[in-house]
């Protein structure tokens, strides 16, 4: 008996000390709140669905970059932001992919697909993967 | 606490933490797990061909159909796939899974390829399984060279 009662004990403990998994609902309500920040330029609405710890990762040059930095370099790019589409969202446990469309205000469409981490209901972390288009919103790119 | 119950404590904390991090966590767990998967055996097929530049495999795994999207191409067919990407696999020599997610029919996998001289290419391969054959791809680039030939 006490051997169940302190093996319930410490599953309990493990489960809270690795965190929760966030719902399937959650995850992608996280994940569209946050470009949704973008498009309306909210950066509250944007910073709220991370972690303090929150980091990013892109092609260009972005390797683990803390929120503070993300908020310097990436955010300005929410002035192209028009309209974000998602055709596809998979979630798995504590993790995310999302296919989106970004349609510019110059009239490009960047098509990414980004990894996501999360923590505490939040997210902890995304790696942006470039697609065809123009890899990120107000980019110079030729297309 | 009795030694044994301890030791018995320990082993069940550390099961309850790995299936919570997913378990499977380096390149060669991730794989098998992802063989596991309905549609994950194909997607395997799909990086072995390519790694021992089997043609004839990718033949069996491709949907009638079948189309290759990535940055720099926009749905070609197995024909134009053969003649202008092809000739990649003979600069690539290994294919790792890192992660992935499997539903239904679509499988997001993030790899990493090196190629014969040591050059590294992390991608994420979006793959569309019907009826066990592989009916679309499409790339994205991550960091690194893009795809072997890329001359990065």
């Amino acid at each position: 008996m006490k051997l169940i009662l302190s093996t319930l004990l410490i599953l309990g403990f493990a489960t809270f000390a690795n965190g929760q998994i966030i719902t399937k609902q959650d995850a992608e309500a996280r994940i569209k709140n946050y470009l949704s920040g973008f498009e309306k330029k909210d950066w509250n609405l944007v910073a709220s669905q991370f972690t303090d710890d929150f980091n990013f990762t892109s092609p260009a040059g972005d390797d683990h970059i803390s929120l503070a930095k993300y908020k310097e370099k990436c955010y300005p790019t929410s002035k192209f932001f028009k309209k974000v589409e998602f055709p596809k969202i998979m979630v798995e446990g504590n993790t995310a992919f999302a296919i989106y469309d970004i349609h510019t205000t110059d009239n490009k469409l960047v098509h990414n697909v980004e990894y996501y981490t999360f923590r505490d209901g939040k997210i902890k972390s995304i790696e942006c993967f470039f697609g065809v288009g123009n890899n990120y919103p107000g980019n110079n790119k030729n297309k | 606490m009795k030694k044994s119950t301890f030791l018995v404590n320990i082993l069940l904390i550390w099961a309850a933490l790995s299936v919570q991090a997913g378990y499977a966590q380096t390149p060669a767990d991730q794989a098998a797990r992802l063989e596991n998967t309905p549609n994950g055996k194909v997607v395997m097929a799909w990086y072995t061909a390519w790694v021992k530049k089997d043609w004839n495999l990718m033949q069996q795994i491709l949907a009638d159909g079948f189309t290759f999207s990535s940055p720099l191409d926009d749905h070609i067919n197995i024909k134009v796939l053969k003649e202008r990407c092809w000739p990649n696999a003979y600069n690539l020599k290994r294919a790792d899974v890192e992660k992935f997610v499997a539903n239904g029919e679509d499988v997001f996998v993030i790899s990493t390829g090196w190629t014969n001289n040591g050059k590294s290419l992390r991608n994420m391969d979006c793959f569309k399984v019907k009826d066990g054959k592989i009916t679309a791809y499409e790339c994205f680039f991550g960091p690194g060279i893009s795809f072997p030939n890329s001359g990065k």
